[in-house]
């Protein structure tokens, strides 16, 4: 506890906000950790109906056909949940694709995602990370307040296409990734359940049951 | 309280693991997408077959006919005098 004594009051206070900030971090990333392990479990319950009544109706009597089947079935799913954002994707390809044939105007790629020129980034704040002010601290040297601002959100007629094909391919590239969420999900709880719902338990069992009836 | 630290922790946690769960969704959705090409080729297939790759499985018809026998086991008689 020494050393903190030695600290001045500014550095005292700048130790307590970076540590609310580490805690505000950590919970967020946690909590946001727990909100996709439940969208995952009712991602999963997709097996539950596909495969509930097999199981019941005794079509399916062990761990290898039930696997066997759920992940046809999975795969099939898959495809279904894919088919959309990669249309999209296709066509926003395409999009860009004939964008350049008409106008023969490659540049448009390079400043996909320029804040000054037909860029996405037109769009958003852009902050000079690289020359961000600093202070040192307890022989630390750390960011001290808000980089310059290189660029305040503003519409650029010219980015049209560059706004049309980014926005696209990042609603299909999140789609990717909730259906891919999914694909994990359904494949966890396939070998989950394939591990479980057909095994031979004594614990079940009471021999006294048996000699009663 | 308990809860916030267990929060927290599991923050930690999902820190340090964030790469092998980034790599795990990478390699599931390259895996994905080879199923999905290869579907898209089968479904193609069928379709000039006159199927489809969402018809019922062998297992999904037997199933369906044992529910359908239930169901008929358990519905009332229907052949009784006219109300």
């Amino acid at each position: 506890m020494r050393w903190l004594i030695t600290l001045s009051e500014k550095e005292q206070r700048m130790l307590i906000i970076l540590f609310i900030l580490l805690v505000a971090v950590l919970a967020l990333v946690g909590l946001i950790g727990v909100g996709v392990r439940k969208i995952m479990a009712f991602q999963a319950r997709k097996v539950d109906e596909g495969m509930s009544y097999l199981v019941t109706t005794k079509v399916i009597k062990d761990e290898r056909h039930f696997r066997y089947v759920a992940r046809k079935k999975n795969y099939r799913l898959v495809f279904a949940q894919y088919f959309f954002p990669l249309v999209i994707l296709g066509l926003d390809v395409l999009f860009l694709y004939l964008y350049i044939a008409i106008s023969g105007n490659q540049a448009i790629i390079q400043e996909m995602f320029s804040h000054d020129a037909r860029g996405v980034g037109t769009l958003f704040f852009v902050f000079d990370w690289a020359n961000i002010p600093t202070a040192t601290f307890f022989g630390l040297v750390l960011p001290s307040d808000w980089p310059p601002l290189l660029n305040a959100p503003h519409f650029v007629l010219a980015a049209w296409p560059n706004y049309i094909f980014v926005t696209l391919a990042s609603v299909s590239a999140v789609w990717l990734m909730v259906a891919t969420q999914a694909f994990i999900a359904r494949s966890w709880r396939i070998y989950k359940k394939s591990r479980t719902i057909f095994i031979k338990s004594l614990d079940a069992i009471n021999t006294l049951d048996n000699i009663n009836k | 309280m308990i809860q916030f630290l267990k929060i927290i922790l599991l923050g930690i946690l999902y820190i340090v693991i964030s790469p092998l769960l980034v790599a795990i969704l990478a390699l599931a959705m390259v895996y994905g997408l080879f199923v999905f090409v290869f579907l898209l080729f089968k479904s193609v297939f069928l379709f000039f077959t006159g199927c489809t790759i969402f018809s019922d499985y062998p297992e999904d018809v037997a199933a369906k006919k044992i529910l359908g026998q239930i169901k008929e086991g358990n519905a009332p008689a229907s052949t009784g005098t006219p109300q």
